[in-house]
């Protein structure tokens, strides 16, 4: 490898794209250690990529939005292939003259129920609405089935054909794998959504709780000082507003016991303010 | 000995209304710290205790009543647009992305618009039970 090759390949891992490069030098190794050529070496691990995410498929029943495997399948297709050629890939999907129809039976219960697991061990036990598992399902069902396709279909290409050049004479080749990439993204952004939803719905939590807690402190902050000044000045003990002081304490019992938190951090809170007071001797 | 000056201190900057405010000055200016301007005080400020507790009670339940409508109202709406969402997946192949594309564009389109609508009704409820407050605890 020369030196500009070399150096391409420090920028793909400083950019994120290690993946690449690893796809890259694992097709030297093979080709070395083999003796086939670059080009076959290419069609070896492109193929052995795609077994690994059918076998993650097998497993799971969804493609894990971080999976290394597919990481590595879409590593190595951008690697062969550039990124320009994948997106006429993506074009090409979408067309009824070049992608052949497959048939992928409708998920099962069962199947859409693991996508649920998925996504409760994921989201601490949530999982977004059914339209959205059993797409994730389906698209993750059809990534198998294309994957099958394209490895048969690659295992055939001639030796001494590479890649590239059987894509460009079979672009419906090019279309599967230009599919497969258009449905890991439905997953991917199925995924990032109901994160975002999440989100949202831990946003507005917080903000019942942050308006619970004004609306408390409006009512009560005015009673609480009053009280702080009547022990400050020891009115209470010297000439007696004993009863209200008593009655602040009973109201402070009422809304510990009202609202669990709210009320027990405001009855805290008095309790801290009263500590101080001693310690500072205000309290005569 | 608590002194006048301190007390009337604690008259001026209490959450008394001005009414109770003005009677015990003129208790205090009249006879002092007395046993009577005491039992006076303590009784007023039971009573604007009590009188704060009640209408305490009444700011929280309607906060978190017309909370738990507005949030019940944004479930709802979810669900009928998971319902919408299940009905016209119904009619498309999964192989077919740029149909479900355009189904999900929709639909999440359509959930940004009910969490804003969630959001806004909140702020507004909130907005609405916080002013309100604040008439009755000056």
């Amino acid at each position: 490898m020369d030196f500009k090759e070399k150096a391409k390949d420090v920028g793909k891992h400083i950019i994120g794209r290690g993946d690449e490069v690893r796809f890259k030098n694992e097709v030297l190794e093979h080709a070395s250690s083999t003796g086939i050529s670059t080009e076959e070496a290419q069609k070896v691990i492109f193929i052995k990529r795609m077994s690994n995410v059918q076998t993650e498929i097998a497993t799971n029943r969804i493609i894990d939005s971080s999976s290394q495997e597919f990481k590595e399948f879409r590593a190595a297709a951008r690697e062969i292939f550039g990124e320009k050629e994948l997106e006429q890939f993506s074009i090409n999907a979408t067309s009824p003259h070049i992608f052949r129809p497959i048939h992928t039976p409708p998920s099962t219960p069962a199947e859409i129920n693991s996508v649920q697991s998925y996504y409760s061990a994921r989201f601490g036990g949530r999982a977004p609405e059914h339209g959205v598992l059993r797409n994730s399902s389906d698209c993750t069902k059809s990534i198998d089935v294309l994957m099958g396709r394209a490895t048969l279909d690659y295992g055939t290409i001639p030796a001494g054909t590479s890649l590239e050049t059987e894509i460009s004479r079979r672009p419906e080749l090019g279309a599967d794998i230009g599919k497969i990439l258009d449905m890991d993204d439905s997953v991917k952004r199925h995924e990032k959504r109901f994160d975002k939803d999440l989100k949202f719905e831990r946003t507005m939590e917080e903000a019942k709780g942050t308006w619970e807690e004004s609306l408390k402190e409006m009512f009560w902050n005015a009673p609480k000082e009053c009280f702080v000044n009547i022990l400050k000045v020891g009115f209470s003990k010297d000439a007696g507003v004993g009863t209200f002081v008593y009655a602040f304490f009973q109201q402070n019992i009422i809304l510990a016991k009202r609202e669990l938190v709210g009320g027990a951090k405001f009855f805290g809170a008095t309790v801290n303010v009263l500590g101080s007071l001693l310690k500072n001797k205000a309290i005569r | 000995m608590v002194n006048r000056e301190e007390i009337l201190n604690i008259i001026n900057e209490s959450f008394l209304s001005e009414e109770d405010k003005q009677i015990l000055r003129i208790q205090l200016e009249r006879e002092g710290v007395s046993e009577s301007f005491s039992a006076k005080m303590n009784q007023l400020l039971i009573r604007a205790l009590e009188k704060r507790t009640h209408k305490y009670e009444e700011v929280m339940n309607d906060f978190e009543s017309s909370y738990k409508s507005i949030e019940d109202e944004y479930k709802i709406k979810r669900q009928e647009l998971a319902s919408t969402l299940d009905k016209r997946l119904d009619g498309v192949d999964p192989i077919d992305a740029t149909a479900n594309k355009k189904i999900f564009d929709e639909h999440y389109k359509n959930v940004d618009t009910a969490q804003a609508s969630y959001e806004k009704q909140a702020k507004e409820m909130f907005s609405r039970v916080f002013s309100s407050a604040m008439i009755d605890t000056l």
